[in-house]
Parts: C-alpha cells; structure tokens; sequence
C-alpha cells in the first residue's frame, strides 16, 4: 500500500511530463518543420535609365546598384517593393511592371544557413525570358536579374532572400 | 599582376592618354613589369569592347534604352580568347558549371564560363579603374568557401546574358548580377 501511495504520485508527473512533452512537440514540431520549410524574401524592382533624372532616396542603402555597371545608370525608381515567404515546393509569384511574371521556388534550406532557389521571369503564352535560374542565396547578399526593357529604361530586380533581407 | 604602384585616376589618365607625355613615361617607369602587362591588357580590352560598341549598329547601342544590347555586344566581345601574354586574367565566380542543354544555340551557361565575360564586361563599364575586373585567378578560390550567394546555372533562353558580381570598395562582393539583354521589349510593358 505504501508503495501505491508513492508512485502514484510517480506516474502522475511522469504523465504530466509526456503530456508536457506531447504538447511541445506538437508545438515545435510544425514550427521547425515550417522553418526548414519557408523563408521571408523580398523583392526590388528599380526602373534604371541613363538619362539624367533623380535616384530614389530608397536605393541610398543598396550599395551595389551604386557600383559599376549600375552607376551608368543616372536615374533609378522604385517601382515595387515586395515582401513574399517562400515555401518549398510551392512556387512564389510576382507580378513586373512589365507584364512579366517573376517565378521564386524555395527547393532548400542548406546547413550554412543559405537557400537554394529556382528562378523564372517569363510571360504567360510568350518565350521565356529566364527560362530558368539556380541560385543559392546568402541571407543579405542579394541578387539581381537586370536587363528589361521598360520605358525607356531598364528592370533591375533584386531578390533578397532569407531573414537579413 | 599590379597597378597598385600608381593611384587609381593616374591608371585610368593613362589609359585615356590624358597624361602629359612626360607624366605617362614616369607613371610606366613607376610601374613593375606585372604591372605593365596589366596595363596593357586593360587597353587591350578597352579597344576590343569600344570595337564592339562600334559595330554594325552602333547607334542603337549607344541609344540609352539599348543598354541590353550593349552587354550583348561586350559580352561577345569579352569571350573572345585573350590574344597576347599580359592580356589580363579574370577572376571566376565560385558556382559549379552546368553543361550545355543546347549547345548549339548556347542556351545553358555555367557560371565559371561567363567569368571571364563578366568580368571583362565591369572592366570595361567601369568608368574609373575599379578593383574588381581583373584580378589573378588564384587567391579567389580562397573566399569561394564562405556562405555567399552563388548562381550555380542559369538557361538565358533565346537571350544573351552574363553573370557577373558587384563588389564594393574594398573588394568585398556586394551582390550577384544576371543580366540579360531584352530583344524584344513588351508592347504592353511600355519598354
């Protein structure tokens, strides 16, 4: 009988403890799951044209479109700025300015903290522009797909992928 | 491999001609014979991406929403094999190479084979002599280890493109850049 009084207690901590344990399981586990699963991205699309015209204060932190070759460029805007989550297996879509669509596939989060990526800019019914482009991408080092034309001037888009973008 | 010994606007002065006779002939004496060689593969691939802006339709590449069609013309400029010894070596992009899915036509472009491409195309779009174009091709790999972005392939389609990388003034990669000429801008994208 005493041993009963003992380990009745016993048992019930050690349910409470599966119980706990259960609990943060089923928590956790769909959290980490969704954190190999889908990442926060961003997206810039910048008019670049070589006639004189201002930058937009906005690009004042992109350092790279102030270096060769983008410095040729004497006029940016902003044209869109997106914020998207990129899940694997489901590819993300964004519309350009342009009419074109720019296609962003998670397939891979890397141990080193990197995402590789599928990429697409295409048109429905049209050639593809960029049929197709792997990247494996830093969190906060961009990289741009530049060279559409657009009133007169010419799409940079840039693609931070990962929580530093 | 060295332009260190004279400061950056003295390099590009004298890639432009712009120094006085006497001003050109101490700046070369200045430099070592690495740095000669450098310096005459600069020019070397100055004259071979102004050729190429030249060409057959140069006023559309000289037209400012034509600037795709440029990269095109520099980049095909920039494939060509370097001719002579001292024609400056170009750094190759960490990222694996993907064999041709069209070879014919040049589709599928690994990233190492752009390399060199890209980087002839910022030694030449460089208004001033920026530490990034050339570079010797040994110590790059060094850094290659590290958590960067990195465009393992890239298929252009029926386009023309290069890959090529940003750097800022320390020489530390800022981003990664495909750029593809446009051929055919959209009638209802305004471009």
């Amino acid at each position: 009988m005493k041993n009963t009084w003992t380990t009745r207690p016993r048992a019930r901590a050690l349910g409470a403890l599966a119980a706990t344990l259960a609990l943060a399981g089923a928590v956790a586990g769909p959290s980490l799951a969704a954190a190999q699963d889908e990442t926060p991205a961003r997206v810039l699309v910048v008019l670049a044209k070589e006639a004189a015209g201002p930058i937009d204060p906005a690009l004042r932190d992109v350092e790279a479109l102030q270096r060769p070759p983008f410095d040729a460029f004497r006029s940016m805007q902003v044209l869109d700025r997106s914020r998207v989550t990129l899940r694997r297996g489901s590819p993300t879509n964004v519309e350009l300015p342009n009419g074109r669509r720019l296609r962003i596939e998670l397939q891979q989060r890397l141990p080193d903290g990197r995402f590789r990526v599928k990429v697409s800019i295409n048109r429905p019914a049209q050639n593809d522009y960029l049929p197709l482009l792997h990247v494996v991408a830093s969190p906060g080092e961009p990289f741009f797909v530049a060279g559409q034309s657009h009133q007169g001037g010419t799409l940079v888009v840039g693609v931070y992928v990962g929580d530093a973008g | 491999m060295s332009l260190d010994a004279i400061d950056d606007d003295r390099v590009q002065r004298l890639l432009d001609g712009d120094l006085a006779p006497g001003e050109a002939d101490a700046a070369r004496a200045e430099l070592d014979d690495a740095g000669r060689a450098a310096l005459d593969g600069h020019r070397r691939l100055g004259e071979a991406m102004r050729a190429a802006a030249r060409g057959r339709d140069a006023e559309a590449a000289l037209r400012p929403d034509e600037s795709d069609a440029l990269f095109a013309r520099i980049t095909a400029a920039a494939a060509e094999p370097a001719e002579a010894e001292g024609a400056p070596r170009l750094r190759a992009l960490p990222g694996g190479a993907t064999a041709p899915r069209r070879p014919a036509r040049g589709r599928w472009v690994g990233v190492g084979a752009l390399a060199a491409a890209a980087a002839a195309v910022l030694a030449w779009l460089g208004s001033r002599p920026g530490p990034t174009p050339v570079a010797d091709a040994g110590p790059a790999s060094a850094p290659a280890a590290e958590a960067r972005t990195e465009v393992l392939a890239v298929d252009f389609g029926q386009n023309t493109g290069t890959v090529f990388e940003v750097e800022g003034d320390e020489g530390e990669r800022l981003a990664v850049v495909v750029w593809i000429e446009d051929p055919a801008p959209l009638a209802g994208g305004g471009g």
